[in-house]
């Protein structure tokens, strides 16, 4: 059984996205409407909004929030003036997407534009390279022509070499990809990869090198299985979402429909709930979506996900960016 | 809060804004919060799109019977009974393990049945509606839990499980003693209409006596047919387990005392009483009567149990699901069978998969399915076919624990249970313990005490960095210092203890100088920590007037380049009165390291005043003036020292 609590957006315009803090008692919302907004969750449950502001420069496409360790404001919720602290400013094109990395990687953002780069800054810290798997990210591309082969990509940094390989292209993916997100890993032998793009899928990549510790020289090789394909949507999906155990993933959809999806014991997904708004049509927007993304020539980046790490060619190294 | 309308599965949002385009986004465990959305090319556009009212966005959560008052108690209770079974099952002996398992799985019952009389002695100011529902549900739990285990842990020696299931229809079918009470309270009770029924009922559930106690308040108890039937019902044979009669024994007694029902009812004992005749058919096993009262007994297993009674009252467990069958078609097949139902017959057919596949359709809850995945596990042990039930008890926990984790008061219970289901379990235990927002001191060492308990160190060193960047934000440097030292973080350590000392070069105090003096051991983490550490306990030891040791500590701490040169200045203020005091105790040595000290100063303070101002004003200038009277202090001490060592050689 569901039960759904309205909150009054005080947004003038439609959403684009939405965050949570790393404790789940904070969100950022950000709008057409050129602003951004802070909520805090009271006492009583319910989100207040705590600060707004108008963004200058554009349009905010994404918001994402660091690790508390990075933060130094008060962790009360009670101050209401937020600092900016660090603008980047090199891309020339609009940012598609931003995320931080996880915190055993120190602080680090990567940010993907619409003219098909990934960039990743970091503030210089204490990194505890103790980590079990080689840092990953993944990259998708909404290039719409399915033509040319597979559309997500998997680099892998080595610690040795500090540099990024490609080390697995998912095949599979031929059609434009919008969004992609990794599983939180809690206790799995496997990476778990949640991809919207024409359809839900759900791909599995299990390390087949054993000894992933000392050997940093080569490489990982995948073990690559879909491990779902559902096209329940009817409809492209734009957006997926995983919770914190990595359990249930969340897809939105044309459709106007959010899914909620989870495996059973035997590693079995299937749809769980489809909650949908009343009144909705199912007459989607279709010209617009795969046409005015289009990038003539570079595969542009759709975007990325959960792992991130340092990209030595990209030289923007001074930069500090304290949320 | 608005109640989402269902229909299997499929949830609606009324609301024509989010209707357009919705998206959604996970925070935490479970929670949804759905907006409408706007895609990037919509917005490049620059469509003036008005939208069809206010901007709304859901937070959609879902809602467990697990949240309820009633259920609290339950989870609170059943934890313990858990771990105990676990920690029990793995030191028990194979052959231990079935009474602990039997206990355990009553433990349970009786806590279900609490629950029971809680919900019976509801306020009526509570939702009457949801109080039913509740009440439904635990009755259901209870029913299908003591069936469990009747058919799966406390399994009789022989198989034999009817006197069993006997007991569980008396447990959970008490309408015929509701009709003898009823009948035997008024003033004619064999004229009451609910006598015949309350005796019918009672004979069908074997209740030999209680039937007997009625029929002998019938005004017509003296005649021949009462007696002989008082006769029948009296020396019905039945069955113990451990009644040391065999079972071949048994069965041969019983067959000679129902051909005796038999000829007695051919031979016309029961004529004049149709009432008696039908109880004597009963007896005999005649299936049409027995089906006939089918309203006495409501469902189709009452049935089932009834009839075995009289036709087979040694049937064996793996028999069961053909009487289950017979007793389904009977009250009109399978169409007429509820998700309740399904998990009955499952049971007896054995099929645990399937008891457990149809539990989650039935109640909706992760608590029930989680226990009693776990107790048959324990139970089959490592039975073949059973292959699959490790590797579903720990899903099902896992499912369980994180409805728990989700919740502000539960999370702790939900721990418990994530230590008992392997490295998924440690791994979200983890996860949990480090997104617990970090409120107030209490919550916080709550969290740090169940990391500790597990070893997670880095979860430790985690919260604590948190915390205490959360204090210097706030001024509390000495708290922050105490953070930040079980933090074991050097950098952000010392980062802190310079901040201290620079205060108190500007301000002359320490502030939270309790804090500092009892670090011990810890001041080691960093250098200036032990710097700061040492330092106050030279403070102590002049407060206390061990100057002779303040002095050596003083000395040793300039000497040793642990203080930062800001410091300098202070330190030399310092040894001034120790300088001066009349005794000598700074020794000739030790006045050379304080002034090489001095000249370095010097010398620092003259480059530096050349490139620009100075640091700390007020400090620097202190010292500047007492420059001279440091220096004169020194020579005069180094005199004296000389003169006073020289002396004690000699």
């Amino acid at each position: 059984m569901f039960v759904a609590k309205s909150v009054n957006a005080e947004h003038k315009d439609l959403i684009h996205d939405v965050s949570f803090d790393f404790y789940g008692k904070r969100m950022a919302t950000c709008s057409s409407d050129q602003s951004v907004k802070i909520w805090d969750l009271n006492e009583d449950g319910e989100w207040v909004c705590t600060a707004s502001w108008k963004t200058h420069c554009g349009s905010v496409w994404k918001v994402t929030w660091a690790h508390p360790e990075f933060v130094s404001g008060s962790g009360n919720g009670i101050h209401s003036t937020w600092i900016k602290r660090a603008g980047l400013v090199d891309s020339r094109t609009s940012v598609m997407d931003v995320k931080f990395a996880p915190k055993i990687q120190g602080l680090q953002l990567a940010t993907c534009s619409a003219g098909g780069v990934v960039r990743i800054y970091e503030a210089p810290d204490v990194m505890n390279l103790n980590q079990l798997h080689a840092p990953m990210i993944a990259v998708g591309s909404d290039d719409p022509n399915s033509g040319s082969g597979g559309k997500v990509f998997i680099y892998e940094f080595s610690a040795n070499t500090h540099k990024w390989t490609k080390v697995e292209t998912l095949l599979t993916v031929t059609e434009p990809v919008h969004d992609l997100s990794f599983a939180p890993n809690l206790g799995r032998s496997y990476h778990l990869l949640g991809i919207a793009t024409k359809d839900v899928r759900i791909i599995t990549l299990k390390p087949t090198k054993e000894d992933s510790t000392q050997n940093q020289s080569s490489l990982s090789i995948f073990e690559v299985r879909q491990a779902g394909q559902f096209d329940d949507h009817g409809s492209t999906v734009w957006r997926v979402c995983w919770n914190l155990t990595g359990t249930i993933l969340a897809s939105s959809g044309d459709d106007g429909c959010v899914r909620l999806w989870k495996a059973n014991y035997l590693d079995i997904w299937k749809c769980i709930s489809t909650l949908r708004g009343e009144a909705v049509e199912n007459v989607t927007d279709a010209g617009t979506t795969g046409g005015s993304l289009q990038q003539s020539g570079a595969t542009g980046s759709g975007h990325n996900t959960a792992r991130y790490f340092k990209l030595a060619p990209t030289a923007h190294p001074a930069h500090v960016p304290w949320h | 809060m608005n109640m989402v309308s269902k229909n299997s599965g499929r949830w609606s949002i009324k609301d024509p804004v989010i209707a357009k385009d919705m998206h959604g986004v996970i925070g935490g465990i479970s929670t949804l919060m759905v907006f409408p959305h706007k895609a990037h090319s919509e917005a490049e556009k620059e469509t003036q799109s008005k939208t069809e009212g206010p901007v709304k966005m859901y937070q959609v959560e879902s809602f467990s019977w697990l949240w309820s008052r009633q259920a609290r108690k339950l989870i609170n209770e059943s934890v313990g009974t858990y771990l105990s079974l676990q920690a029990a099952v793995k030191e028990a002996e194979p052959d231990e393990c079935k009474p602990l398992l039997v206990k355990k799985c009553r433990e349970y019952r009786s806590m279900i049945q609490a629950c029971v009389e809680d919900v019976n002695m509801s306020q009526e100011c509570e939702d009457q509606e949801e109080i039913k529902a509740c009440g439904q549900l635990l009755y259901k739990m209870e029913l299908i839990l003591s069936l469990i285990e009747i058919l799966f842990i406390d399994i009789k020696p022989g198989g034999l499980v009817l006197g069993q299931l006997v007991m569980w229809i008396r447990v959970h079918f008490t309408q015929c003693i509701e009709k003898k009470n009823e009948a035997m309270e008024s003033d004619h009770p064999h004229l009451h209409p609910a006598y015949w029924e309350a005796v019918y009922g009672a004979v069908l559930q074997g209740r030999m006596e209680g039937a007997r106690q009625m029929l002998s308040n019938h005004s017509n108890a003296d005649t021949d047919p009462f007696l002989s039937m008082d006769e029948l019902l009296r020396k019905m044979p039945v069955y113990q387990v451990y009644g040391g009669v065999s079972v071949a024994e048994f069965t041969v007694r019983w067959q000679h005392w129902q051909s005796e029902c038999e000829r007695r009812l051919q031979e016309g004992h029961f004529t004049t009483c149709h009432q008696l005749q039908t109880v004597c058919k009963i007896l005999c096993g005649n299936q049409q009567t027995i089906n006939s009262l089918i309203d006495l007994m409501d469902t189709w297993y009452h049935l089932m149990v009834s009839t075995l009674l009289f036709t087979c009252p040694t049937v064996k467990l793996f028999r069961l699901h053909n009487a289950a069958q017979d007793a389904i078609t009977s009250i009109g097949g399978e169409q007429r069978t509820t998700p309740l139902d399904n998990v009955l017959l499952a049971a007896m057919e054995a099929d645990t998969h399937q008891v457990i596949k149809e539990c989650q359709q039935v109640l909706d809850n992760t608590w029930f399915t989680a226990h009693v995945t776990d107790l048959l596990c324990h139970t089959m042990g490592q039975k073949t076919g059973q292959k699959f039930l490790p590797e579903l008890r720990e899903s099902l926990l896992l499912d369980y624990a994180s409805v728990l984790v989700s919740h502000s008061s539960l999370w702790q219970v939900g721990i418990l249970y994530l230590d008992h289901c392997g490295a998924s379990g440690i791994a979200m235990s983890q996860m949990v313990l480090q997104r617990l927002p970090l409120t107030d001191d209490s919550c916080v060492h709550k969290i740090i005490q169940m990391a500790s308990d597990r070893n997670f160190d880095s979860i430790i060193v985690g919260v604590c960095r948190i915390m205490g960047r959360r204090a210097l934000s706030q001024g509390r440097l000495g708290s922050a210092i105490w953070w930040g030292v079980r933090s074991r973080d050097a950098a952000f350590t010392s980062h802190l203890a310079h901040q201290i000392l620079h205060k108190y070069v500007a301000e002359g105090r320490f502030e939270s100088s309790q804090l500092l003096d009892h670090l011990g051991p810890a001041m080691l983490l960093s250098d200036t920590l032990t710097f700061l550490g040492k330092y106050r306990e030279f403070h102590m030891m002049y407060q206390d007037g061990n100057f002779q040791d303040a002095a050596t500590l003083l000395v040793s701490l300039i000497s040793s380049k642990l203080a930062p040169e800001y410091f300098w200045p202070v330190l030399l203020l310092d040894a001034l009165p120790l300088l001066k005091s009349e005794e000598p105790v700074i020794s000739a040595e030790q006045t050379y390291e304080l002034m090489y000290c001095l000249h370095n100063l010097h010398n620092h303070t003259c480059k530096r005043g050349k490139q620009g101002p100075l640091e700390n004003e007020v400090a620097s200038s202190a010292f500047i003036e007492k420059e001279r009277d440091i220096r004169l202090a020194l020579s005069n001490n180094l005199a004296r020292a000389i003169i006073h060592e020289g002396s004690i050689e000699n």
